[in-house]
């Protein structure tokens, strides 16, 4: 008896992931990149921690396939020092992986992104479009018959009209916004930011009983059309969300510390939550939903609670190191480490623009549009502090941001755990800046 | 052996002639339909058509809500179907939506509560509380608003309110309120209450 858990124990070890300290790091200028140079994110960095914007945060630059840069920053929670291999809620750093998911059941002839979404979704056939009337009518919107279906690539692109509830709190103005606030609290629509119960397929059948917000393909909305894609994944693998991610994606990635709901034995690396004004007022967010505004997050969503919401849009729990081989995986054309997730086809058709003349208005604004699941960098004409062009990059609600610049093979990764998110976008300006000018050959 | 002359070699021509021009046309035709579904934008499914309209929120997602709305979707279902119709009925999640189906788009049948109809559309449309749930428990009635102005409405109308008499004196209601709530679960003056309140 006593050998078999000797037994199990050496097996429980050796399934763990290689920890931090194993990850290699080579010296920057064996790539191209110059130690002097990165050695500026350090003290920008450092900066914020100790005027108090950030508790703490992890940057990780690589080129060439190789890191190059690994450091932390401040704390992980009260007491305890940022490591490494700290797990952080990535937030919408998710939608690359759904969308990833997505394009492998593509490629397995499962699905065409021209599909309509209710030959798989019955519940979206003949959508219908809000449209706002004059302030003052009654009812304050009329409904029109979508002109046509909302496709697959509609949901990968934000193209379906399927804003997120607390838009109306980004844009106190908008109507529209505000209207479809209103339709998603009576429906029960979750961004997925907080506890909630049931499952993604009861939300997106309820989600698809609305009306959408724009003409399918005609506006970039960004919000719950990830969501509508993680419950495909479902409905056409026939696996729950996490099992296909965790079979298709983390486990041939090796992202063994990537998840939606952590388990007990990995909840202690988790980072806290820290709600901050980035002008030295920093706290800790306590266990449980908190509403501000339309906004209502919770730090312990994929810890506590039901555990049986798999959000497509917002779900995951990952790690510096596991979303670095993602992204590596990516700027590789798809493969990794001699394991292919897909072919370099598909990577292109994520990494070009598919939103024709629209823009990617997220996370940034003319000049950025939008492949599948990705935003990319179209020219420089426009206000772009640094990049190539064809670079792509996403972002997570509680300040979490990674860029891929695939003419430079360069990666940069900034994860934090800091609310809101909006005050973050300075900082991720200067510092893929350092990582750019870092470059020294 | 017959040695082919001027005519026949003509008529071989025509012939051939005829069988190109037909296989061309073959071609084309079976060209245009391989692909003109694919152009053509059209709608998956045909669109439904609902006689009657129901809602509900997300505050109501409890266990309790959810077997009053099959509770009653079943006894709408049973009243319409002694009276003589089959309605469509569809449920939304929002209230909001809903009235304007029934508002806007004319669906002759709104499943309502007291109140979610302004004292202006009252006067527009008939509006009968059935008390389908069990008041007795403290539960909202549930109530029916129809647009007589609506040949479909005045139809409904007519059918749901013979088909309620109908599986009250036959057994059908109760037998669908133990069903769903439990035989402890009913009080036991509910059934003659429910006489009272929908007189024949």
């Amino acid at each position: 008896m006593k050998y078999i858990r000797l037994f199990a124990l050496l097996l429980a070890l050796l399934a763990q992931p290689a920890f931090a300290e194993d990850i290699q790091v080579v010296k920057p200028e064996e790539v191209g990149l110059s130690s002097a140079r990165l050695q500026r994110i350090s003290d920008f960095m450092g900066g914020y921690i100790e005027q108090k914007k950030m508790a703490g945060a992890v940057v990780l630059v690589a080129r060439h396939g190789k890191i190059a840069y690994f450091e932390t920053f401040g704390e992980a929670d009260v007491g305890k020092p940022m490591q490494k291999d700290t797990m952080f809620r990535i937030c919408s750093m998710t939608k690359p992986v759904v969308t990833l998911a997505i394009l492998q059941l593509y490629e397995d002839g499962k699905l065409l992104l021209s599909d309509p979404v209710a030959k798989y979704i019955p519940e979206f056939a003949h959508p219908k479009v809000i449209e706002m009337l004059p302030p003052g009518s009654n009812p304050p919107f009329k409904l029109v018959p979508a002109k046509r279906d909302i496709t697959i690539k509609d949901l990968l692109t934000h193209t379906a009209g399927m804003p997120y509830s607390f838009a109306a709190e980004w844009y106190p103005n908008d109507r529209l916004l505000r209207q479809m606030n209103i339709l998603y609290e009576e429906a029960g629509i979750s961004s997925g930011m907080y506890e909630t119960t049931g499952t993604i397929g009861d939300m997106v059948k309820r989600l698809a009983r609305l009306p959408i917000a724009s003409q399918p393909g005609e506006a970039f909305i960004y919000g719950m059309a990830a969501d509508v894609s993680g419950y495909l994944v479902e409905v056409v693998s026939g696996q729950k969300l996490d099992d296909y991610i965790t079979e298709h994606i983390f486990k041939p990635l090796k992202m063994n510390d990537s998840y939606f709901f952590v388990p007990e034995n990995k909840q202690a690396r988790m980072s806290a939550v820290w709600k901050c004004d980035w002008h030295g007022k920093l706290e800790k967010v306590l266990p449980g939903p908190h509403q501000e505004g339309d906004y209502r997050y919770s730090p312990t969503f994929q810890t506590h609670g039901p555990k049986t919401f798999l959000s497509g849009g917002v779900g995951m729990v990952s790690t510096p190191y596991d979303y670095f081989r993602f992204a590596q995986m990516l700027l590789n054309k798809g493969q990794l480490d001699g394991v292919r997730l897909v072919s370099r086809k598909t990577v292109e058709l994520m990494t070009t623009n598919q939103i024709g003349k629209l823009s990617e208005s997220t996370l940034h604004d003319d000049g950025w549009k939008f492949g599948l699941g990705l935003g990319l960098q179209a020219d420089r004409e426009h206000n772009v502090d640094a990049g190539d062009v064809g670079t792509f990059e996403w972002a997570g609600l509680y300040s979490t941001r990674f860029s891929v610049d695939p003419k430079e093979e360069k990666i940069t990764i900034f994860l934090s755990q800091t609310h809101p998110f909006n005050h973050h976008f300075e900082l991720w300006d200067k510092l893929l800046m350092m990582s750019t000018s870092s470059i020294a050959d | 052996m017959k040695t082919p002359n001027r005519t026949d070699a003509f008529r071989f021509t025509l012939g051939s002639l005829a069988h190109l021009l037909a296989f061309s046309l073959m071609l084309f035709t079976w060209s245009a339909e391989a692909t003109a579904p694919r152009i053509a934008a059209k709608m998956l499914g045909e669109e439904r058509h609902v006689d009657v309209v129901g809602y509900y929120s997300s505050s109501q997602n409890t266990p309790a809500a959810e077997i009053e709305g099959k509770l009653t979707a079943d006894l709408l279902s049973a009243a319409f179907q002694a009276g003589g119709m089959q309605p469509e009925i569809d449920v939304l999640p929002s209230k909001q939506l809903a009235k304007y189906e029934f508002v806007v788009n004319q669906v002759p049948v709104l499943i309502c509560a007291e109140g979610d109809l302004t004292a202006k559309e009252m006067k527009r449309y008939r509006l009968v509380t059935y008390f389908l749930s069990d008041v007795a428990n403290g539960n909202n009635p549930i109530s029916l608003a129809f647009d007589l102005k609506n040949p479909r409405g005045d139809k409904l109308y007519k059918a749901f309110d013979k088909g309620l008499q109908k599986i009250i004196s036959n057994g059908k209601y109760r037998e669908l309120m133990q069903k769903h709530l439990g035989k402890d679960a009913v009080s036991a003056n509910y059934f003659s209450r429910l006489q009272r309140q929908n007189p024949r």
